[in-house]
């Protein structure tokens, strides 16, 4: 473990860094030596399925989780011992988007702009009004998206150096979605402003994020730039007749979906290759399809060929 | 902080106001329940002001953190710019706001009722709150042990109360000290509170910055957490022992003794009797012992020498007077006075009396007679009121006979003689006319010897009283003025002690009595040897043994036998020998209360327990190296430097079994699974394998790994795309 000293690498490119980082709950493993570096000036998505490790990932980061081994540095500093200072520069948005429910929402502004150096009254007017709120309605009234609004603008007005939100797009509406992705973009026009934000909202991590990282079971399989992330997984659907087909040994098979007369297959990796194995195949229509961020994601996310597909199990895909 | 301090007032101002509220409600109740109680002095209020507020300061910190300690919570309210040290500080300086608020307001609003006159039929003294300032001191610390309950974040609530142990600890002292308002040890309380309370912030502040954790915590805050800990250990073992104890005495195990009491005491005839009360019958088994020879023969008459015994309390004369010192209540009756209350009160040398009716100050007397409101005395009672029977305080100052006697049938009736108004004071004793308006000193003491105690003595057909001093004890034989059937009547009047030639004599204790009181029977002479008896009971927890001593009247010790049997087995140090180390119990001897002894040298050596004084003493060191051993064993286990077992074993020796408690209710256990190179148990907390310095072997990939390079900036040529055998 380092220790709490700003290292040489406070002003370097990544203001979150993360090595060998594991959290085991009893024989379970949470997280698995991690090794994550977020750049500075990023949007950075943190992805996966729910119980892959992301929530415990982000309290390890803010010292709120003891990690059973490995290490963490944020903005440079051991994260078991971040300083009030180095609070001051991290916004952080829990995932419950937890405040003070007996607050009404002047107050939350007036304690929260009393507990940090820096509070920006404008944004979180502008916050407040974009999501319609009365500020003297108390937060136990509001309901889970409007309390979500109130804690984005407490975690924004305090213009942190690094922004990590925990899904913060959790029961929000489609237009405070738009609102918050608005505030994100906002954030970030300063360059040197980090995001570090999980979600499982795939179109908002397409619209905003510029690195991407997916935990896979507590293990990280994905951690680069979204766009060159997207661009590295193909998809094609194989048409055929006949009752079953024999898929060839594809690396970087990410996921086979089957339904009567047609197999979808999604790639990662070599893709020319794949394309070429494929279409080795008799007696079988190949189409190469076009792959989103969505479908990219959820490739991840999904079961990756280790289990039949929902509607395998329900019987409709057979 | 001006942020953390507002929310905290603001959040918690409902449990304030709860707590001001049961606080008051508390310390009213009983005034108008019970309006004779003397508030702010009573025994009721002593265990309210330490008790009651300690819960409540228990009862407010836990409150104010143990919802914060949910996740996102917990998260919300450190994640900000402010230390979490300064927003312990912030909850402390609310929450002991309002405890004070909430206990001070309350405490000080009854003083000065009380003090009003006409509200309560008792002298009023500004140190009558003192009772309640100890018991807010003393519950200061129990405020910390709420916050460490309610902040912990421990595997279950057993091990997150054992802090509160110290706390428990204060407020007990306290409690103790009040209730007998013992003025050293209350004001001892305050300093000693603030010393806890020391301590109990310190462990708070490593708490609130690891809430899990013990040893990523500073050593100064892992120290006092571990103190505190290790006194609620200490007294949940302390609990459990008594249990055992209990539990094993009611099934009558061979451990313990069957004999639920053994007491020595004096027949009329001047015999020594031993008296066993047999636990399994609850019949009184009575033997006579030879001193001599130390034989024991059965005795069915129990025909004791109680009357003309007394005791003597070196406490001092009022063990639980009205404790303040600065007036005394005692029992007057005044035949021609409506009913009252009655004080000594000592700075003006006057008695004075409150009537039951308006609670106010209507009757004041001196040694001259009656005092007139407003005025001085022309002469003051001096030294302090006199222990006048034995041991009942209700009849401080109060002489009366020891029993009712049957009366003839023209002789005075009970109303009559029974309730003469006599008064003891150091100097001497004063008799009060039953008009009430002249008061006589009808006994002078000695300068040199004030009067401790002033004992009526019926026996062998004479009616007395020993004038008992510290050193020595005259006993003057009275003339019967009534007599009954069997029993005698003493009515002293002005003339009684002043007569001369008055029957009597003189003993003197002997030297070297130990201070915590003996009880003295005098005795006739036998074989022409005029010697006393004189039994010292072991007091518990200071003496063990007990010790007869034959006296002369001159104070020469003619023989003098120490034994060991156990007299009062129900006191605290029953239970705390198997909670201590051996070392601790070997040198407060706690071995002999479980084993077995000769009562007196020469007697048979019946066993009260089955188990000899050795084995006790063996199986307290087998159960102590048994303790020794689960704790290397543990060390061992858990990975830990022999620095560390060292400080364990260390902890053991001071704090016995208590120690290995605490270790396991602190000490992270270090989770291990087999290294895959070497086999061996490596800790997972470890990178490294300490038997083989391997890392972890990496997660297993699946070939579609996309990872970025840890150094530089990305960049997308530099993608680590791990192939894949497939699918």
């Amino acid at each position: 473990m380092t220790d709490n000293t700003v290292s040489d690498n406070a002003s370097s490119s990544f203001v979150i860094r993360t090595s060998g980082l594991t959290k085991m709950y009893g024989s379970t493993v949470a997280v698995d030596q991690l090794d994550l570096a977020v750049p500075r000036g990023s949007v950075f998505a943190f992805l996966g399925r729910n119980g892959s490790g992301k929530t415990t990932t982000i309290r390890m980061l803010l010292g709120f989780e003891e990690a059973t081994r490995g290490s963490a540095e944020v903005l440079g500093c051991d994260s078991r011992c971040l300083t009030p200072d180095l609070r001051n520069r991290i916004g952080y948005l829990t995932e419950s988007h937890f405040a003070y429910g007996w607050m009404t929402i002047d107050e939350c502004e007036r304690f929260q702009s009393g507990s940090f150096d820096s509070w920006n009254r404008d944004l979180f007017e502008a916050v407040i009004q974009h999501f319609s709120l009365n500020r003297k309605s108390r937060v136990k009234h509001l309901s889970r998206g409007e309390r979500a609004g109130v804690c984005l603008a407490m975690t924004l007005a305090t213009e942190p150096e690094l922004l990590i939100l925990d899904d913060p797009a959790l029961g929000l509406d489609p237009v405070a979605r738009r609102g918050l992705l608005e505030a994100m973009l906002y954030v970030t026009r300063d360059d040197q402003r980090t995001i570090l934000f999980s979600s499982h909202q795939i179109d908002d991590v397409e619209r905003v994020a510029d690195h991407v990282a997916i935990l896979d079971r507590g293990v990280l399989r994905v951690q680069w730039l979204a766009d060159e992330f997207r661009r590295r997984i193909g998809s094609w659907v194989l048409r055929f007749e006949g009752s079953a087909l024999e898929i060839p040994e594809i690396p970087g098979l990410l996921g086979v979906s089957r339904f009567p007369g047609e197999i979808r297959i999604n790639v990662v990796g070599d893709l020319d290759h794949a394309d070429s194995r494929l279409r080795l195949l008799n007696e079988v229509q190949v189409e190469r399809l076009d792959i989103g961020m969505d479908d990219a994601v959820v490739s991840y996310m999904d079961d990756r060929g280790r289990r039949r597909t929902l509607l395998q199990s329900i019987g409709a895909g057979e | 902080m001006k942020a953390i301090l507002w929310k905290e007032f603001r959040e918690n101002l409902k449990w304030g106001v709860l707590l001001l509220l049961a606080s008051a409600f508390g310390i009213i109740k009983h005034q108008f329940v019970e309006p004779n109680q003397i508030v702010l002095f009573n025994a009721e209020y002593a265990i309210l002001s330490t008790l009651g507020f300690a819960a409540g300061a228990l009862a407010l910190g836990l409150l104010q953190t143990v919802f914060e300690g949910s996740r996102d919570r917990w998260a919300f309210l450190i994640h900000r710019g402010i230390s979490p040290e300064r927003i312990l500080l912030a909850k402390a300086l609310v929450g002991l706001s309002y405890f004070l608020a909430a206990t001070v307001i309350p405490l000080l609003g009854m003083a000065w009722w009380c003090s009003q006159p006409g509200n309560v039929p008792a002298p009023w003294h500004p140190i009558a709150p003192l009772a309640g300032v100890v018991g807010i001191f003393a519950s200061i610390p129990a405020w910390f042990a709420g916050v460490l309950i309610g902040w912990r974040d421990v595997r279950w609530y057993g091990v997150r109360l054992l802090p509160a142990g110290l706390a428990l600890f204060a407020v007990v002292f306290a409690l103790t000290s009040t209730l007998y308002w013992d003025g050293p040890r209350m004001l001892l309380t305050i300093p000693a509170s603030l010393v806890i309370t020391a301590v109990y912030a310190a462990a708070a502040t490593g708490v609130v910055r690891h809430r899990a954790g013990y040893v990523g915590q500073p050593g100064a805050t892992r120290w006092c957490l571990a103190l505190t800990t290790v006194c609620g250990s200490l007294m949940l073992l302390l609990a459990l022992s008594m249990m055992t104890v209990e539990g094993l005495r009611e099934f009558r195990s061979e451990l313990f003794q069957p004999v639920l009491l053994a007491e020595y005491h004096v027949t009329e005839d001047g015999r020594f009797v031993r008296l066993d009360r047999i636990r399994s019958t609850a019949n009184l088994r009575v033997e006579v012992v030879d001193p001599a020879t130390g034989e024991r023969t059965p005795h069915h008459e129990i025909d004791l020498y109680q009357p003309n015994g007394f005791r003597v309390s070196t406490d001092g004369p009022y063990p639980r007077g009205n404790q303040s010192g600065q007036y005394k209540e005692v029992s007057v009756r005044m035949g021609g006075l409506g009913a009252g209350r009655w004080y000594y009160l000592p700075q003006q040398g006057i008695l004075a009396g409150y009537s039951q009716q308006s609670y106010d100050l209507v009757w004041r007397f001196g040694p001259d007679g009656p005092v007139s409101d407003g005025q001085a005395p022309t002469r003051r009672f001096s030294g302090m009121v006199t222990e006048a029977s034995v041991g009942n305080t209700c009849y401080i100052g109060r002489l009366m006979p020891t029993a009712l006697p049957q009366l003839e049938p023209d002789g005075p009736r009970p109303s009559e003689v029974v309730w003469f108004n006599t008064f003891a004071f150091e100097e001497g004793l004063y008799r009060f006319s039953r008009s009430g308006n002249r008061v006589t000193r009808i006994y002078e003491a000695s300068p040199d010897k004030p009067l401790v105690a002033i004992i009526p003595a019926k026996s062998h057909g004479e009616s007395a009283v020993w004038f008992v001093s510290r050193r020595s004890a005259r006993k003057i034989i009275l003339p019967m003025v009534a007599s009954g059937s069997d029993e005698s009547v003493i009515v002293p009047d002005e003339d009684t002690f002043s007569s001369p030639g008055l029957p009597g004599y003189e003993i003197h204790f002997p030297d070297g009595l130990p201070t915590s009181g003996f009880q003295v029977y005098d005795l006739p002479a036998i074989d022409q040897v005029a010697y006393r008896w004189m039994i010292l009971p072991g007091s518990p927890g200071v003496q063990i043994r007990s010790c007869l001593v034959l006296a002369t009247r001159d104070g020469e010790i003619l023989r003098q036998i120490e034994h060991d049997a156990p007299i009062h087995s129900h006191n605290a140090m029953d239970y705390m020998a198997p909670v201590l180390p051996p070392v601790i119990t070997e040198a407060l001897g706690l071995a002999d209360l479980y084993s077995s002894s000769s009562p007196l040298p020469g007697v048979d050596t019946e066993r009260y327990v089955a188990a000899p004084r050795q084995t006790v003493r063996l199986v307290f060191w087998l159960s102590s190296l048994l303790v020794a051993g689960i704790t290397a064993l543990l060390a061992r286990r858990w990975n830990q430097p022999k620095q560390s077992l060292i400080r364990w074993l260390v902890g053991i020796a001071v704090f016995g079994p208590a120690a290995l408690v605490t270790l396991l209710a602190l000490r992270e256990r270090p989770r291990c699974q087999a290294c895959a190179d070497c086999g061996r148990r490596r800790p997972l907390s470890e990178t490294e394998c300490p038997h083989c310095s391997q890392p972890f072997p990496k997660p297993e990939s699946d070939g579609t790994e996309i990872l970025m390079p840890m150094t530089g900036a990305a960049d997308p040529a530099s993608a680590d795309i791990v192939p894949a055998a497939g699918v």
